[in-house]
């Protein structure tokens, strides 16, 4: 079934996660008539894992961060073997904010100039102060708890909500990096420290990864997508993208999508939004190969699928011999560290890492975190399970051509659409920064009186971060979207996710990428008279 | 035992903890061992009856899937842990480590009570806490 052009929206999303969310919001209040298709489903916050007991075995299935290991309708067959990293995701209404840890750091504003201050990779077209007030909207919309004046951030951070008071074993560590002089600040998380707009006041329940049962933590399906609903947006799921349509001139025409049922359709739209996280947008992108773009939408400069940065991983897990609840507290970061956040080219390397204290889990995550079970996996988590916290090291990486997403020649949906295969190896660069963070946190923890430190560095299941894939610039040669995240190849044609990201900064990409779409949302009502369409 | 495995109904939990049942007894305490004083073994929990073993595939439904190709009774005897692979060893391991784990006595001699709800403690005195904490912080000249 096809819309006559006549039934043309204004503008169609593709993907309902956050950027999506937040597109389709902004647009919805300036009077557009908009369509989102997202390829997941709704989901049931009495559903999540958390309601039950064994909520980690359900955990390692249905909601598996892993999308291979989930199987849901909205997932599609992604290769992973070619990297040293798992891409992690969530497809589904919300989109990864139903799993995500909702840890909030803004990024900094040398991370917008990594080629100016460090002489790598590039500068992005953009700075911190052009994302500032719109980093202030998305922290009111979302809900963000934390605590003004932190000298790691220029001033005017200054979140809605109080932060989530540290428990005991946070309050160690911070003394500990006070007697390192070392820096620390109560994390910023968007999770709520009160009732908040729709979200109710955190209980602890240490689960955020695997959806909140008490909706204390921000996802888009609670925040953003009630009122865009309200304002008329209509919102297909499971509808999954096969590819932008596009005319002669090579102007986007809206798209074609399989529905529920496995029927093929069409949306026809004056403007299309990607916003399917940095696999799913050049997926389509690639998937939308025609006569007229043979490399797929918008790839004139070839760079569409490369430039993934993944953000490696490691923990360090500080054993106590004291006693105290390890599971508990929110999973956000009750402690964030930016010590050593800037570049030192004393230590071999460039960039840096922002560090996150966390709770561990319960005792089938202690048992799992390593991959075999075996003699001494009992006492490991006898040693972990009320001894243990937890640092989340987040290492910049910088963007390589070789670290890609490329379609699978081999995978297929449930509709026939490729699967994708992604490359991405460690730079010695990162692994140099992983290793030395991965010291300094331990030396983080032993100062707070750890008798024991397990490191994991990188962990291979910590892909969440998923950026680079179309990477914004002002150069069409060097880039595939421009500063407003138009296509310069097809100006009806927009990227509002963290596909756009030109390096990764060393935090937490959700606050950015949420700012950029507020931002590039804004700009599309601004300059609406101007918008060149097909239709 | 495979047409009832695939066709869930009444008898399809009772065939796949038939099926999974002398699984775990082979290999559960070779997979986890109770390698610490006063803890159970992984055989003695999966004989102390059905009621573990149901809460587990009610949590994972898959496991029964993975029932079908699990090898027989009669075969399990000659067979090493090494010889199992793929999809089958990955739920064994889960299905061990998951039925331990949620185990009450386990959890209790763990000292792990749960995920359990608890209102966060007061806000302003939190934040009265943190003025007193953060002060060396701001004496860093941190930027």
């Amino acid at each position: 079934m096809s819309q006559n052009s006549k039934d043309a929206i204004d503008v169609l999303v593709v993907g309902a996660g956050a950027s999506g969310a937040i597109t389709a919001l902004v647009l919805a209040e300036a009077g557009f008539k908009v369509t989102c298709l997202e390829q997941g489903d709704w989901t049931d916050p009495g559903d999540y894992p958390a309601n039950f007991p064994d909520w980690e075995l359900r955990g390692l299935k249905d909601w598996n961060w892993n999308s291979n290991h989930r199987g849901r309708v909205g997932d599609y067959p992604i290769d992973s073997s070619g990297s040293e990293v798992d891409p992690l995701m969530f497809n589904g209404v919300g989109g990864s904010t139903i799993l995500w840890a909702a840890q909030w750091p803004r990024m900094r504003p040398d991370d917008f100039r990594v080629r100016s201050t460090d002489g790598v990779a590039d500068d992005w077209p953009i700075g911190y102060d052009d994302l500032a007030s719109f980093y202030e909207r998305a922290e009111r919309d979302l809900g963000v708890s934390g605590l003004e004046g932190d000298p790691a951030y220029p001033e005017g951070l200054c979140p809605p909500m109080p932060p989530l008071p540290l428990n005991d074993i946070s309050k160690r560590v911070a003394r500990a990096h006070n007697d390192l002089g070392w820096h620390w600040w109560p994390g910023y998380n968007a999770i709520a420290s009160r009732q908040y707009g729709a979200l109710n006041a955190c209980v602890q329940t240490g689960t955020c990864g695997w959806g909140c049962p008490n909706r204390s933590k921000a996802s888009t399906d609670l925040t953003h997508w009630p009122r865009a609903l309200e304002l008329g947006v209509t919102l297909i799921p499971k509808a999954r993208v096969a590819a932008v349509t596009t005319d002669k001139r090579g102007l986007a025409t809206g798209a074609t999508y399989f529905d529920e049922a496995g029927a093929e359709r069409h949306v026809a739209a004056k403007t299309v939004v990607l916003a399917a996280n940095g696999l799913g947008t050049p997926k389509v992108l690639l998937q939308s190969a025609s006569s007229v773009f043979p490399e797929g939408l918008g790839n004139s400069s070839g760079l569409v699928g490369k430039r993934l940065m993944m953000h490696p991983f490691a923990t360090v897990v500080g054993l106590f011999d004291e006693e105290f609840p390890s599971w508990k507290a929110h999973w956000g970061q009750s402690v964030q560290s930016m010590q050593f956040y800037n570049s030192d080219s004393s230590r071999g390397f460039v960039r840096g890492a922002k560090w996150g204290l966390q709770p561990t889990g319960g005792p089938l995550l202690a048992a799992l975190a390593e991959s075999e079970l075996g003699p001494g996996t009992l006492k490991r988590v006898a040693d972990w399970i009320g001894h243990s916290v937890m640092w989340g090291i987040i290492a910049e990486d910088l963007p390589e051509d070789t670290n890609r997403v490329t379609l699978s020649t081999t995978s297929r949906d449930q509709f026939g659409l490729p699967g994708i295969d992604v490359s991405y190896r460690l730079s010695e660069n990162t692994r140099r920064l992983l290793e030395f963070h991965g010291a300094r946190a331990e030396e983080s923890l032993r100062a707070a009186g750890a008798t024991d430190v397990l490191i994991t560095s990188p962990v291979r299941d910590t892909g969440w971060h998923l950026m680079g894939t179309a990477r914004m610039g002002d150069d069409p040669a060097t880039s595939v979207v421009d500063r407003w995240g138009r296509c310069h190849d097809t100006p009806n044609l927009f990227v509002v996710d963290g596909s756009v990201f030109v390096t990764s900064g060393g935090v937490n990409p959700t606050s950015t990428i949420s700012a950029n779409a507020y931002r590039c949302a804004t700009r599309m009502v601004e300059k609406r008279a101007e918008q060149v369409v097909s239709l | 035992m495979t047409d009832v495995l695939s066709q869930p109904g009444p008898r399809f939990e009772d065939a796949c903890l038939k099926a999974w049942r002398p699984v775990l007894l082979r290999f559960g305490d070779e997979i986890l061992p109770a390698d610490l004083d006063g803890f159970p073994t992984v055989s003695e929990v999966v004989a102390r009856g059905d009621r573990a073993l149901r809460r587990v595939v009610k949590a994972r439904p898959d496991f029964c899937q993975t029932a079908e190709v699990l090898p027989r009774s009669e075969h399990l005897a000659q067979l090493r842990l090494a010889d199992l692979s793929g999809e089958v060893l990955i739920h064994l391991r889960q299905f061990v480590a998951g039925l331990y784990f949620t185990d009450p006595e386990v959890c209790r001699l763990l000292g792990y009570t749960g995920q359990n709800a608890e209102p966060l403690p007061d806000i302003r005195q939190a934040l009265e806490d943190l003025a007193d904490l953060l002060v060396p912080v701001f004496e860093l000249n941190f930027s």
